[in-house]
C-alpha cells in the first residue's frame, strides 16, 4: 500500500489531480455543457472559491489577459491569436454557465475575430485557431448561417473541413438541405483537411436526408440591440423594443 | 460453535455483498453504454431499480456478452481475487481510449471480534448509496465531451497474480490507458456492503 | 489505485479482458444517426435554430417582444437562486447581488430596500401571501423578514446551515429551502420561529411552493428528486421542544436533473407541475393526492421555472441553455400555444407572475427583466380555446 502511495505521489507532477465530483454536483445546473467537455481542474477550482472572493480573483486574471492582448497586438513578433485564444479559453472554463453579462464571453469572441481579421496583414485567416474562434461566435449569434457566409466570402478558415461542416450542420438545422449538401461539396472540391472526415460527414449527411426526419424550419426574426451605458437598478431600458 | 456460527454468516454476507456488487455492475455498466452513447438509445428500455428508473439493454447479444463478464466477476469477488473493474470506452477507428470509467474494489475491515458482528447495514442505505452513484454518472454529462465518433468499449478486470483465470476466456491485456497529459479525473461516490467497498471514478481524454 | 486509474500500470496484478469483443448492436444505424441529429444543442457549436413563433396547430399568436424590459444590473446569473417575486400588492422584489429592490408596477417607482450584511448574499425573495412582507433568503443561510411598505427589516431567523436559495409562505409561515437540503418552516411570528424540519433531499433545495390552501408543500433539488409534504404543522408548535420533522408523503426521483421549476395548479388543486434541469428538461405533471404521473413533456433545455396560467388551461415555462426561451403549453395536451427562443440575451433564470394574472416578468443572466403579456387579464371576456 505505502509503496502505492509513494508512486502515486511521483506521478504526480505529470497527472493532473483527481477532482470531487461532489464539487461539480453541487454546480451542475450552472455548468453549460461543451461539445469538447470541460477542464475539470479549471472548474472545480473556480466552484471552490467561495463567492465573496471570486468577482476579485476574476477580474484580476482579466485584467492580465488584457493586458497580455494589449501587448500582443503592438508587438510585431507576438502572436495576438495566441493570446485571444487563452483569453477565450480562460473566459469558458472561469464561467461555466456560458455567455453573460457578468462573463463578456460574446463580446469578447466579437472583439478577437474583427481585430484579427486585418491584424498583421491578415495572416491569421488560414489559421484553424482562428476559424475555431469564429464558429465559437456563430454558436452565440441567432443567425449563424451569416456569419458561414462571411467567412466563406473573405476567405477565412476556407482550408479547413470544419468551416464547411459547421456551415452545413447550421444550415441543415435551418431546414436548408440542397444548400447544406452544396457547403460540404464545396469543401470536398476544394480539398479542405481533413478531406476524409468531411466526406465521411457528408456521407453521414446525405444517410440522414434519405431517412428524412423533419426539421424545425427557420424564420426570421431579429435580437434586441444591446446597449452601454450606466445602468440604474430597474431603469426602464426600453417600453417597447425597436427592431434592429 | 459460537465462530462456526460466526464463519456461517460471514460466507452468507459473502455471497450477498457479492451479488449485490455484481448487480450494480451490471446496472452501472447499462447506465455508462446508455449516457456515452456506445449503443443506441433505442437498444434500451426503462427498468425499475434501487427506487428509480435505470435504462438497461433490450439487446440479447450484449445481455448475454455482459452476463458472461459477470459471472466470472462474481467468482472473483467472492473468492476475493478482483481489486478492480475497469470499463473503458475507445473510438472505434484510432483505438484510442477516450473514457475509463474505473471500480476499484476493497475489502471492509472485518470486525475486530469476529464473535460479535456488527449490525449488518441495511439495504435501503446500500441502495440510497448506488443511487447516488448512478446519478452521479448521469450527471458526468456537464463536463465529459461529447463524443461524436463511434465508438466500442471494453472490460478490464484487475486481479491478483494468484486468480484463478479460465485461460481460454480471459486474456491478459493492454490496460488502455490515457496519458497522463492529456487526462482528466473524477472522484465519484463510493457505496459499501458489509463486505466490500467499491469506489468509484472517471478519466477522460481532454485536448482541449 | 488512483495511479492505476490514470496509467493503468498494475502492481503485482493481471490485467485481463474477455476474450471475445463486445456485440456490436443490432438496431439500424441510420436510426442512431437521426437520434445523433436530435440530441440537444449545446453539444455542437454553431447550429441551433432560431425560432420565434410556434409550429403546432395549437399555436396562437403571443406577444414576441416584451412590453417592458427593466435593467437588473449585477442579477446573479445562477440557476438555483429565486431572485424575483411579484406580489399581490402589485409590488415586484427583485435581488442583485447584495441589494434588495421593490418596483411598483401601478407607479413605476423603484426604491431600494436593503443590503445583505457584509459578505453575504441575497440567494432568494418571497412575497407573502398578502404582500406586506418580503422573506430575504441569504448565502449565508439567514432568513430575513421585511415589511415592504415600512421598509424596515422586522427580524433575521438564523440557524441554516447553508445558502437559502428558495422561500415559500403559507399564511405566517416562512418556508426555506436550504443548500443542505433541509426545509425549515418558521413561523415569523414567535420567537422560537423554527418550527418544522422537512428532510428528504440529499442536495440543495431549490425549488419550494406551498399549495395555496396550505394543505401540501412541494420541493425540489439538486438530486434531481421532487418531495411532496402534508402542509400540516406538527405536534410540538409553539412547545419548548425541538421542532418537528416532516415525512414526505411522495419521493419522486423520475427526473434526472436538478429540479427548481415547481407549480401548483390554482383551477385544479391536485394538480403539480415539476421540470428538471439540463440533464433532463422534462416537465412531469403530478397528482399530489394520489403521487401518479399524469403526463410528461420533453422540452429542448434546462427548465428554470414553471407557472400556470390563473384562467386559461396553459402551463408556462422558461428555460436555459441552449434556447433561452419561454414557452407556452395546453394542458392536458402539453401541445405548445407557443414559444419565445432567445426571450433574453442568456439563460432565462426566473420568472413571476402578476397580480393580473396576465403578464409574466422574466429574469435572467443578460441582467434584464421582461415583461410579457402573455394572457389576457382575467375575466377580460376573450375566451380562448383549450
Amino acid at each position: 500500500m505505502e509503496l502505492t502511495e509513494n508512486i502515486e505521489e511521483l506521478a504526480s507532477p505529470e497527472s493532473p489531480p483527481v477532482v470531487d465530483c461532489e464539487v461539480l454536483e453541487a454546480a451542475k445546473e450552472n455548468i453549460q455543457p461543451l461539445a469538447s467537455g470541460r477542464r475539470v481542474t479549471a472548474l472545480s477550482a473556480i466552484l471552490t472559491t467561495p463567492h465573496a472572493q471570486r468577482d476579485a480573483q476574476l477580474s484580476a486574471a482579466r485584467k492580465r489577459h488584457r493586458f497580455n492582448v494589449q501587448i500582443a497586438l503592438e508587438d510585431d513578433d507576438d502572436d495576438p491569436l495566441e493570446v485571444y485564444t487563452r483569453f477565450v479559453n480562460w473566459t469558458l472554463d472561469n464561467y461555466p454557465q456560458g455567455q453573460s453579462a457578468e462573463s463578456g464571453l460574446l463580446e469578447l469572441l466579437e472583439e478577437a475575430t474583427r481585430t484579427l481579421k486585418d491584424d498583421r496583414n491578415g495572416r491569421w485567416k488560414g489559421e484553424l485557431k482562428y476559424l475555431k474562434l469564429w464558429v465559437l461566435y456563430a454558436s452565440f449569434v441567432e443567425r449563424p448561417v451569416i456569419i458561414y457566409k462571411f467567412l466563406l466570402a473573405n476567405d477565412i478558415g476556407t482550408d479547413h473541413a470544419l468551416l464547411y461542416e459547421e456551415h452545413a450542420l447550421v444550415l441543415e438545422r435551418d431546414g436548408r438541405r440542397s444548400d447544406a449538401d452544396a457547403a460540404y461539396l464545396l469543401g470536398i472540391a476544394r480539398q479542405a483537411t481533413p478531406l476524409e472526415r468531411l466526406q465521411s460527414k457528408h456521407a453521414e449527411f446525405q444517410k440522414r436526408m434519405m431517412t428524412a426526419a423533419t426539421l424545425p424550419t427557420q424564420s426570421t426574426s431579429d435580437p434586441a440591440p444591446s446597449s452601454s451605458r450606466i445602468r440604474s437598478a430597474l431603469a426602464t431600458s426600453s417600453s417597447a423594443p425597436l427592431p434592429t | 460453535m459460537a465462530t462456526k456460527q460466526a464463519a456461517t454468516r460471514q460466507a452468507i454476507t459473502l455471497k450477498g455483498s457479492t451479488s449485490l456488487v455484481t448487480e450494480f455492475f451490471k446496472y452501472a455498466a447499462n447506465t455508462i453504454l446508455f449516457q456515452r452513447g456506445v449503443y443506441p438509445s433505442d437498444d434500451f428500455h426503462m427498468v425499475k431499480k434501487y427506487g428509480q428508473t435505470v435504462l438497461v439493454t433490450q439487446d440479447l447479444a450484449l445481455e448475454n456478452y455482459l452476463e458472461r463478464i459477470l459471472a466470472q466477476v462474481n467468482k472473483w469477488l467472492l473468492t476475493g481475487s478482483v481489486t478492480q473493474l475497469v470499463l473503458a470506452i475507445i473510438s472505434k477507428e484510432s483505438r484510442v481510449t477516450l473514457e475509463r470509467w474505473v471500480f476499484d474494489v476493497n475489502l471492509v475491515d472485518p470486525p475486530a471480534d469476529p464473535s460479535q458482528p456488527a449490525p449488518p447495514k441495511p439495504e435501503a442505505e446500500i441502495q440510497a448509496e448506488i443511487r447516488y452513484i448512478l446519478k452521479q454518472i448521469v450527471s458526468t454529462v456537464t463536463f465529459l465531451p461529447i463524443i461524436d465518433d463511434p465508438t466500442v468499449f471494453n472490460i478490464l478486470a484487475y486481479t491478483h497474480d494468484s486468480a484463478d483465470v479460465p485461460a481460454d476466456e480471459w486474456v491478459d491485456t493492454d490496460p488502455l490507458a490515457i496519458e497522463a497529459s492529456k487526462s482528466q479525473q473524477v472522484k465519484l461516490r463510493s457505496f459499501s456492503t458489509d463486505v466490500h467497498r467499491i469506489e468509484a471514478m472517471v478519466a477522460y481524454r481532454y485536448e482541449g | 489505485a488512483r495511479l492505476a486509474a490514470a496509467t493503468g500500470v498494475p502492481l503485482n496484478r493481471r490485467v485481463l479482458a474477455y476474450h471475445e469483443p463486445p456485440p456490436t448492436s443490432a438496431s439500424d444505424s441510420t436510426l442512431s444517426k437521426q437520434r445523433e441529429l436530435a440530441r440537444p444543442l449545446y453539444a455542437r457549436p454553431g447550429a441551433l435554430p432560431s425560432s420565434n413563433g410556434t409550429a403546432t396547430s395549437k399555436a396562437r399568436k403571443i406577444p414576441t417582444q416584451p412590453e417592458r424590459v427593466l435593467d437588473a444590473p449585477g442579477m446573479v446569473d445562477d440557476f438555483y437562486l429565486n431572485l424575483i417575486s411579484w406580489s399581490s400588492q402589485n409590488v415586484l422584489a427583485v435581488a442583485l447581488a447584495e441589494s434588495t429592490y421593490v418596483w411598483r408596477a401601478d407607479t413605476g417607482s423603484v426604491s431600494h430596500l436593503g443590503e445583505a450584511p457584509q459578505g453575504s448574499y441575497v440567494s432568494s425573495v418571497d412575497f407573502s401571501n398578502d404582500g406586506a412582507y418580503l422573506g430575504v433568503g441569504l448565502g449565508t443561510g439567514e432568513v430575513e423578514l421585511w415589511d415592504v411598505e415600512a421598509g424596515q427589516k422586522l427580524r433575521t431567523m438564523s440557524g441554516h446551515q447553508g445558502q437559502i436559495a428558495v422561500l415559500s409562505w403559507n399564511a405566517h409561515i416562512l418556508s426555506s429551502g436550504c443548500g443542505d437540503g433541509s426545509i425549515w418552516h418558521h413561523d415569523v411570528r414567535v420567537p422560537r420561529h423554527k418550527v418544522m424540519e422537512l428532510l428528504g433531499h440529499t442536495g440543495e433545495v431549490c425549488g419550494l411552493k406551498w399549495r395555496a390552501d396550505g394543505e401540501f408543500i412541494a420541493s425540489g433539488g439538486n438530486d434531481n428528486v421532487v418531495n411532496i409534504w402534508d402542509g400540516r404543522l406538527g405536534e410540538a408548535v409553539g412547545g419548548d421542544g425541538p421542532a418537528t420533522r416532516g415525512i414526505a408523503k411522495w419521493t419522486k426521483r423520475n427526473h434526472t436533473a436538478a429540479v427548481k421549476a415547481i407549480a401548483w395548479c390554482p383551477w385544479q388543486p391536485s394538480l403539480l407541475a415539476s421540470g428538471g434541469g439540463t440533464n433532463d428538461a422534462m416537465i412531469h405533471i403530478w397528482n399530489a393526492s394520489t403521487g401518479a404521473r399524469l403526463h410528461s413533456l420533453k422540452t429542448p433545455s434546462q427548465i428554470t421555472s414553471l407557472l400556470f396560467c390563473p384562467s386559461r388551461k396553459e402551463l408556462f415555462s422558461t428555460h436555459g441553455y441552449p434556447t433561452n426561451a419561454i414557452m407556452i403549453h395546453a394542458y392536458p395536451s402539453l401541445e405548445r400555444v407557443g414559444e419565445i427562443r432567445d426571450a433574453h440575451d442568456g439563460r432565462v433564470l426566473f420568472s413571476a407572475l402578476g397580480p393580473g394574472g396576465d403578464v409574466v416578468c422574466t429574469g435572467a443572466g443578460d441582467e434584464n427583466l421582461k415583461f410579457w403579456r402573455i394572457w389576457e387579464a382575467a375575466g377580460s371576456g376573450k375566451k380562448g380555446k383549450g
